[in-house]
C-alpha cells in the first residue's frame, strides 16, 4: 500500500507539468450564439490607456450594433500564448487576440485560424499595404490569417554628446559604423562602439540586406548559408574580436548598458526610446547590402475557427470596425507603436502623435519586412541567436553557419 | 573509592536546588539518593557526573578535589535515565563507543566490550540495534558502556523508572549483583522508597534540596529522624494521628481516644504527631487494649488485608489478623507494639 | 436482526454502509480528475503519433519514443539535468548540513543568520534569478570581482565562445545550490532539533570532542532527514527549469539550445515546436528516470532506518 502511494505521489510530482497542459485550462467558454445576438471574445494583457481604448472601442462598437456583442477579457501576461493556445484546441478559447503572424502561423496545420480574406469586407483589405499583405499572407497554405494594425521595429540610438563631441553622425552603412566604433574605441577604450538589442533580428537584417532569404516554406529549403552571409558575420566577428561591438548585456536590454555609458551606440525597439537616461540621437538601420531591409515587428487581429460562421462574421465585422483610420490612429497612440496603415497615417489624430515621437521616422517603413510566419519560425529563430553568440564567441563563421542549417534540418525532419 | 560532598550547594537563578549538603559515599558501596520529584537527587547526581558546575562548596573523590573537573576527567560511568544509547550503533559498538572516543584500538576496545556484555548478560545480543532490544535488555547494555571505562563512580539515574513491574524486581537485583561483582562504588536515584529499600547499601532521603537523612535501610526505616523520612519509607504508608500528650498518654485533637505512651521525652501539654506503622498494631475482638477502634472499610492487598479503622474522628489502616472475621461497623481492640511507633513535634517534625 | 439495524443506525459501525464513501469522494473525485486523468492522458498521448491538441493523430506506436530518445537535443537535455542533479544535490546537502549544524548552535545575532539563509524561500526564484544575472557579468558581476580579488579569472559565465559555453552549466549550478538551500537547512534544522540533547551529553560525559560527536553522532542520526531531503530535492531537481530562465531571458543558456534540461525540453516540444507527442513521450522518460532513482534511494534509506 505504502509503495503504491509513494508511486502516485511520485506519478503526481513528475506530470504536473504535463497535468497543467492537460486540464489546466479553466477559460470561461465563450458561450453559443445566443437567439439574437452573436457574442464574440477577445482576450487580451493589455492594461492602463491600452486597455482603457480597447474596452471604449468595443463598447462604441457595441452600441453601434445590434447583431454582435464583442466581449473582452483581461489575461494575465505570464504564459498568455500558451493559455490560448490551449483554449483554442480544447475548443474554448477566444474568438480574437492582437499578437504576432508568427502565433497565427502556430494554428494553421489544424486549421484553427480564421481566412480573414472571406469575411473581412474589401476595403479593410484594401488598407494594408503591398509588404504588409505580404505578411498577411505569408502562411504555410497562403491564406491571410492576420490583419496588422500596429508595427514596429529597430532603430538605430546614440549616445549624442560623444557624438558631437568626436564630430559623429548616425551611420548610413555598416562600414560607417565600424569607423564610428573605431573613434569610440581610439577615445574611451574601455567603451564598446556597438551592440544588437536582439541577436535573432541582427541575424535576421545582415542576412536579408544581402538580397538572401531565410527560409522556403513550400521546399523547406534554407537559404541563407552562402558566401555572402558569411562575409556580413565575419564583419560582426572581427567587430566583436576588435572590441568595437559587444554582445554582453549587464541587464534585459542593452538600454541599461546606454544608460551607463557602456556602449556608445545601439540597435534596439523604437519603443525603447523612453527609456532611455543618456541624451540620445536616433538614426536608420546602416545599409549597405545588395538590398537595403530593415526589420518590422508587426503585430495584428488573428481570428480563431471553431467553425462558426456567425461568430467568425462578428470578429470581422470588430475588426472592420476596429480598423477604421481614426479608431485605428488612436489605438496606435494608446499603444505608442506607430501604424500599419497609410490611411492611418494620414489622419490628423496620428500625425499630432508621430510629430511628438521622432524615432518613428527612422522606422524605414517602405523597405521593412517580418519575419516569415511559419512553423519553422521557432528553429531558425534558435539557430540565428545561437548563430550570432557562436559568432561573437570566435567560432568559425562558416562552422558556425553549417550548425545552424544543420539544426534546422535537424529540427524539420523530427516534425 | 570513596566520595566526599561538603557544603554542596546548587542555584538555578534564584531557585535552590541544593543546599548546603555534606557526606561521604563509602568506598565499593551501592547507594540510593532517594526523595520525592524535584527535592535536588538528580541535580545531585549531575554535579558528581560534572554535567551541571556547582555553586557552591567541594567534591572530593578520594582525595582529589574534582568540583571543576570536567566530566569526561572524572572516570565516571554514568546511566541516563532514558538510557541514550545511540540508535544508530549495534549493541557492541554502543557499548565500545566510549573507549572508541578515547581511540582504544578497535580489537582491544571490542573484546573489553564483548567481556561488559557477558557481565551483564547480554553477549548473544551483540549485532541487535537498541530498537530491537527490550527495556531491561537497553538497561544492560548502559551499564556496560557505563561500566567500560573501569569508572572509579558509576552513577545510574532513575534506573528502573522506564520499565515495567516485573523487569524492575529483575533489573534491581541484577544491578545489585553487577555491582558486587565489579565492586564500583554506585550512587543511583531514584524515586521509589521500595527500590532503594531492597538492594541498597545505605539510602540517601532529600526533601527540596535538604538531607534529611541518611542510614541502612532498614535503620531509617525503623528509626526515622523526622516525620518526612517516617512518611516517605513504608507500604502501606505509616499512620498519622495528631494529638497532643496529657497525663503521659497521647490524647487525639478532639478528646475522643486517648493512647497509652512509653517515651520519657515527651513533655506534657506537646502537640505531637504519632506515627503508627500498619504493621506494628496488633487487633483483636478482646482482652487488653491500648485504645479501641471501629472498622470502616476492608481491602485487600495481595495475600494481606487491610482495614481502614475510625479512632475518635481520625482514621489509620492497620493488617488485620487472619484469626478472626472483622464486619464493617464492628468495635475491635487494638494494642500497639514497641517497634514502628513514634512521636514528632507537630510543629518541627522532628523526632521526639 | 433488528438489535443490528439499530445499532448501525446510532453510527455505532463506521466501517460498514456509504457513509465512508460519501465522505471520501470529493476527494477521490478530485483526484481522478486532477491526477489520474492527466496522467492516463499523457500516457496515451506519448504512443500517439502526430498527435494534435484538436485530437486528431495519425497512428500509434512507439515513434514518439524513437524520435525523443534519437533527438541530440533531448540527449543534451539528459545530460545536463543529470549534471545539475547530482552536482546540486550532493552539494546543497553538504552545506545545508553544516549550516543547519551551525544555526543548530546558540550563536548571536541568530535572527540575522536565520533571514539571510531562509531569504531564497521567501522570493520569486525567477526575480531574484535576474539579480543574480548582475552578480554574473563577466565585466561587472560581484563573483568575477571576487574571483579577481584571488587573482583568478575572469570567467565568462553567461556567454558563450567559440560555439561552446562550458561556464553557463556552472550558473544554474550555483543557483540552484543557493535556491535549494533553505528548504533543506529548515528540514535538516527540524531534524536536528529532534535528537535527543541525551546523547550528546552522553557522548560528551565521555569525552567526545565536537568534531567526533557530529561525525559519529550527529550525522548519523541525521541520516534518515538528510535522505528524505536529499529525495525531494532530487525529484525536484530533476525537474530544474525556473534555474534557466533568468540568465538568458528564457533562452536555455548563452547558445539558446546548449542548456536544455528534461522540463525545458518538454516546454519548448510541446510550446514551441508543438510536437504533443513527442513532449509526452519526454514526459514519461522524465517520470521514469525520477521513479527509478526515488526507488534507489528509498532502497539505501531503509537501511539508515533506526
Amino acid at each position: 500500500m505504502k509503495k503504491i502511494i509513494t508511486t502516485l505521489l511520485a506519478l503526481f510530482v513528475v506530470l504536473s507539468l504535463a497535468a497543467c497542459s492537460g486540464s489546466g485550462s479553466s477559460a470561461v467558454p465563450s458561450g453559443d450564439a445566443p437567439a439574437e445576438k452573436t457574442t464574440v471574445t477577445i482576450w487580451h494583457t493589455y492594461t492602463d490607456a491600452q486597455q482603457e481604448y480597447l474596452e471604449k472601442a468595443i463598447a462604441d462598437f457595441n452600441a453601434s450594433q445590434d447583431e454582435v456583442e464583442v466581449v473582452a477579457e483581461s489575461q494575465p501576461y505570464d504564459g498568455f500564448t500558451d493559455k490560448v493556445y490551449q483554449a483554442v484546441m480544447a475548443g474554448n478559447g477566444p474568438d480574437m487576440i492582437i499578437h504576432y503572424a508568427s502565433e497565427a502561423a502556430k494554428y494553421v496545420a489544424d486549421n484553427k485560424v480564421v481566412d480573414l480574406s472571406k469575411y473581412l469586407a474589401p476595403e479593410t483589405v484594401a488598407l494594408m499595404s503591398a509588404s504588409t499583405k505580404e505578411e498577411a499572407t505569408s502562411f504555410a497554405d497562403g491564406q491571410m490569417h492576420i490583419l496588422p494594425i500596429v508595427s514596429s521595429g529597430p532603430i538605430f540610438f546614440y549616445n549624442k554628446a560623444l557624438y558631437e563631441e568626436l564630430g559623429l553622425s548616425a551611420p548610413a552603412t555598416w562600414a560607417d559604423l565600424i569607423a564610428n566604433c573605431e573613434a569610440v574605441k581610439a577615445k574611451y577604450p574601455d567603451m564598446f562602439g556597438f551592440a544588437f538589442d536582439s541577436e535573432t533580428d541582427g541575424a535576421q537584417t545582415l542576412i536579408m540586406q544581402t538580397g538572401n532569404k531565410l527560409f522556403n516554406a513550400a521546399t523547406n529549403e534554407i537559404l541563407f548559408n552562402t558566401p555572402e552571409v558569411a562575409a556580413q558575420m565575419q564583419m560582426y566577428q572581427d567587430a566583436i574580436a576588435k572590441g568595437l561591438f559587444t554582445n554582453a548585456k549587464s541587464g534585459n536590454y542593452f538600454s541599461e548598458d546606454f544608460n551607463s555609458g557602456r556602449i556608445a551606440a545601439y540597435i534596439g525597439s523604437a519603443a525603447g526610446a523612453p527609456y532611455l537616461e543618456t541624451e540620445y540621437g536616433m538614426g536608420a538601420l546602416p545599409q549597405g547590402g545588395a538590398v537595403e531591409w530593415v526589420p518590422a515587428w508587426n503585430r495584428g487581429m488573428i481570428v480563431f475557427n471553431y467553425d462558426d460562421e456567425a461568430r467568425a462574421a462578428g470578429a470581422a465585422k470588430f475588426i472592420d470596425y476596429f480598423a477604421q483610420p481614426e479608431i485605428n490612429a488612436g489605438w496606435c497612440v494608446a499603444c505608442n507603436y506607430p501604424a500599419t496603415f497609410a490611411a492611418t497615417m494620414e489622419t490628423e489624430t496620428y500625425k499630432n502623435f508621430v510629430a511628438g515621437n521622432e524615432s518613428f521616422s527612422y522606422l524605414n517603413a517602405e523597405h521593412a519586412g517580418a519575419f516569415p510566419a511559419v512553423t519553422a519560425q521557432a528553429y531558425i529563430r534558435t539557430a540565428l541567436q545561437t548563430l550570432m553568440s557562436s559568432v561573437a564567441g570566435g567560432q568559425d563563421v562558416q562552422t558556425a553557419l553549417d550548425e545552424a542549417v544543420a539544426y534546422i534540418q535537424e529540427e524539420l525532419a523530427n516534425e | 573509592m570513596q566520595v566526599r560532598i561538603e557544603h554542596l550547594t546548587k542555584k538555578f537563578g534564584d531557585a535552590v536546588a541544593v543546599s548546603d549538603f555534606s557526606m561521604n559515599f563509602d568506598d565499593g558501596k551501592l547507594v540510593a539518593l532517594l526523595g520525592p520529584s524535584g527535592c535536588g537527587k538528580s541535580t545531585t547526581l549531575n554535579m558528581l557526573s560534572g554535567i551541571l558546575p556547582v555553586t557552591s562548596g567541594k567534591i572530593y573523590f578520594d582525595d582529589d578535589d574534582v568540583t571543576n573537573t570536567p566530566p569526561q576527567d572524572r572516570g565516571v560511568g554514568i546511566c541516563f535515565q532514558n538510557y541514550a544509547l545511540y540508535p544508530h550503533m549495534s549493541v557492541l559498538e554502543n557499548i565500545a563507543f566510549p573507549l572508541e572516543i578515547k581511540k582504544v584500538p578497535k580489537e582491544e576496545r571490542l573484546a573489553k566490550a564483548r567481556e561488559m556484555a557477558k557481565l551483564v548478560h547480554v553477549d548473544m545480543l551483540l549485532d541487535r540495534k537498541p530498537k530491537e532490544l527490550s527495556g531491561g535488555q537497553q538497561q544492560r547494555v548502559a551499564i556496560a558502556r557505563a561500566l567500560i571505562k573501569t569508572p572509579r563512580l558509576l552513577l545510574l539515574d532513575e534506573p528502573l523508572s522506564n520499565l515495567d513491574a516485573r523487569l524492575r524486581l529483575e533489573m534491581r537485583e541484577e544491578i545489585r549483583r553487577i555491582q558486587q561483582e565489579t565492586g564500583v562504588t554506585t550512587i543511583f536515584v531514584t524515586h521509589d522508597q521500595e527500590e532503594a529499600m531492597s538492594i541498597c547499601d545505605k539510602i540517601v532521603l532529600m526533601k527540596d534540596g535538604y538531607l534529611q537523612q541518611e542510614d541502612k535501610p532498614q535503620t531509617l526505616y525503623d528509626d526515622p529522624h523526622n516525620l518526612f523520612v517516617a512518611n516517605f519509607l513504608g507500604n502501606p504508608p505509616i499512620n498519622n494521628l495528631y494529638g497532643t500528650i496529657q497525663n503521659g498518654r497521647f490524647v487525639l485533637e478532639d478528646g475522643s481516644a486517648s493512647i497509652k505512651i512509653d517515651n520519657p521525652n515527651a513533655k506534657e501539654g506537646e502537640k505531637v504527631v504519632m506515627g503508627i506503622r500498619a504493621e506494628s498494631v496488633t487487633i483483636s475482638k478482646s482482652g487488653d487494649h491500648d485504645f479501641e477502634a471501629v472498622i470502616k472499610q476492608r481491602y485487600t492487598m495481595g495475600k494481606e488485608e487491610l482495614a481502614f479503622l475510625n479512632i475518635g474522628n481520625q482514621v489509620i489502616r492497620v493488617y488485620l489478623s487472619s484469626d478472626y472475621t472483622y464486619d464493617v461497623g464492628e468495635k475491635v481492640f487494638l494494642n500497639l507494639r514497641q517497634k514502628g511507633v513514634f512521636l514528632f513535634d507537630q510543629e518541627t517534625g522532628e523526632r521526639i | 436482526m433488528t438489535a443490528k439495524k439499530k445499532k448501525k443506525r446510532e453510527g455505532g459501525e463506521f466501517n460498514n454502509g456509504l457513509e465512508p464513501v460519501i465522505y471520501l469522494l470529493p476527494f477521490v473525485i478530485g483526484l481522478l480528475i486532477f491526477t489520474v486523468y492527466p496522467i492516463i492522458n499523457v500516457v496515451l498521448m506519448s504512443f500517439k503519433e502526430g498527435y494534435r491538441l484538436s485530437g486528431s493523430f495519425t497512428g500509434i506506436g512507439l515513434k514518439n519514443y524513437t524520435q525523443v530518445l534519437g533527438d541530440k537535443n533531448f540527449a543534451n537535455a539528459v545530460r545536463n539535468t543529470f549534471i545539475y542533479v547530482f552536482s546540486v544535490v550532493p552539494i546543497a546537502t553538504v552545506l545545508a548540513v553544516i549550516i543547519a549544524n551551525l544555526l543548530n548552535q546558540k550563536i548571536k545575532a541568530m535572527a540575522l543568520f536565520q533571514t539571510a539563509y531562509f531569504l531564497p524561500m521567501v522570493t520569486s526564484s525567477i526575480a531574484v534569478g535576474l539579480s543574480w544575472r548582475y552578480m554574473f557579468n563577466t565585466q561587472f558581476g560581484v563573483i568575477n570581482w571576487l574571483l579577481g580579488v584571488f587573482g583568478a579569472g575572469p570567467i565568462d559565465w553567461l556567454g558563450a565562445t567559440g560555439g561552446q559555453a562550458p561556464y553557463n552549466i556552472f550558473v544554474i549550478i550555483i543557483f540552484g545550490i543557493w535556491n535549494m538551500l533553505p528548504f533543506t537547512i529548515i528540514l535538516l534544522l527540524s531534524g536536528l532539533q529532534n535528537i535527543d540533547p541525551m546523547y550528546y551529553t552522553a557522548a560528551k560525559v565521555d569525552g567526545a570532542d565536537s568534531g567526533m560527536i557530529f561525525r559519529r553522532i550527529t550525522v548519523p542520526l541525521l541520516l534518515p532527514t538528510i535522505f528524505l531531503t536529499m529525495i525531494i530535492n532530487m525529484i525536484s531537481s530533476f525537474k530544474v527549469y525556473n534555474e534557466v530562465i533568468p540568465f538568458w531571458s528564457g533562452k536555455a543558456g548563452a547558445l539558446s539550445n546548449n542548456l536544455y534540461t528534461m522540463v525545458y525540453y518538454i516546454k519548448e516540444t510541446f510550446y514551441s515546436k508543438l510536437r504533443l507527442g513527442n513532449a509526452a513521450a519526454a514526459s514519461i522518460v522524465l517520470f521514469l528516470i525520477i521513479f527509478v532513482f526515488t526507488m534507489l534511494q528509498k532502497w539505501v534509506q531503509k537501511k539508515f532506518d533506526y
